[in-house]
């Protein structure tokens, strides 16, 4: 008796499958967005800021490095003066930051940020050290 | 190098860790150059640097950086002091 209903669910089952399983819930397929890298390089004079905007589409961590520092365009012109570098969300013509370091120039992410889908910003500004304008190099590692 | 040139690479860090940078030869020898290491930009050539050194070839690292994963790039810079024939530099750049 038991091996009789064994073969009556998979004879069920087998039938199921031939009517291409209508009972089953269609998924909305998920897209996991790899990290996008952006590049904000401008120039700060004395007193002064500069911000860049960028969008996150996926909850995940931001990544941003003062990578660069310079007092001119000549390669020998690295600097290692102390800057503001900070992150936040655009409000009106300024950036609106939540989170605020003093930073130097370095190849690693002194500013890790764990972000949800939305429209950021980064913010670089004279805290007084500069006597004159330099050019700065930021990276945005964002998902 | 031409003089007054630059001459960088780019190169990708798999991981975080520590970059060292060797200026191991040049020609004609002993020539003092700048080495420098940044990321790919516009500010500086095509290169904008983190960090650079006025340095001659030798067999210890002349430039040593942490670094997250990611593009960088490195190289060579004449820092004034090159013939109308430039200089042949050779370097290597250790990284995780």
């Amino acid at each position: 008796m038991k091996s009789i209903r064994m073969i009556a669910l998979a004879a069920s089952v087998a039938a199921a499958s031939a009517c291409g399983g209508s009972n089953t819930t269609p998924t909305t397929p998920s897209v996991t967005v790899g990290p996008t890298t952006e590049l904000f390089e401008s120039t700060l004079a004395p007193r002064g800021a500069a911000f860049f905007s960028f969008t996150v589409a996926q909850t995940g961590d931001t990544d941003v490095m003062l990578a660069s520092v310079s007092t001119s365009t000549a390669p020998a012109a690295t600097t290692s003066v102390v800057v503001g570098l900070g992150v936040g969300t655009p409000i009106g013509s300024d950036c609106s930051t939540t989170k605020v370091m003093q930073a130097t120039a370095a190849l690693t992410s002194p500013l890790v940020v764990n972000m949800t889908p939305g429209i950021y910003c980064v913010r670089v500004f004279d805290l007084g050290n500069l006597t004159s304008t330099v050019n700065f190099a930021v990276r945005i590692v964002h998902t | 190098m031409a003089p007054g040139g630059v001459l960088f690479h780019q190169f990708v860090a798999s991981a975080a860790g520590a970059v060292n940078i060797t200026l191991t030869a040049t020609d004609p020898a002993a020539t003092l150059v700048g080495l420098g290491i940044g990321i790919p930009g516009g500010n500086v050539g095509s290169c904008d640097l983190t960090k650079s050194v006025q340095t001659r070839p030798g067999s210890a690292a002349q430039l040593s950086v942490l670094v997250d994963a990611g593009t960088f790039c490195a190289g060579t810079f004449d820092v004034g002091g090159l013939g109308t024939k430039g200089v042949l530099v050779t370097y290597s750049v250790a990284h995780p």
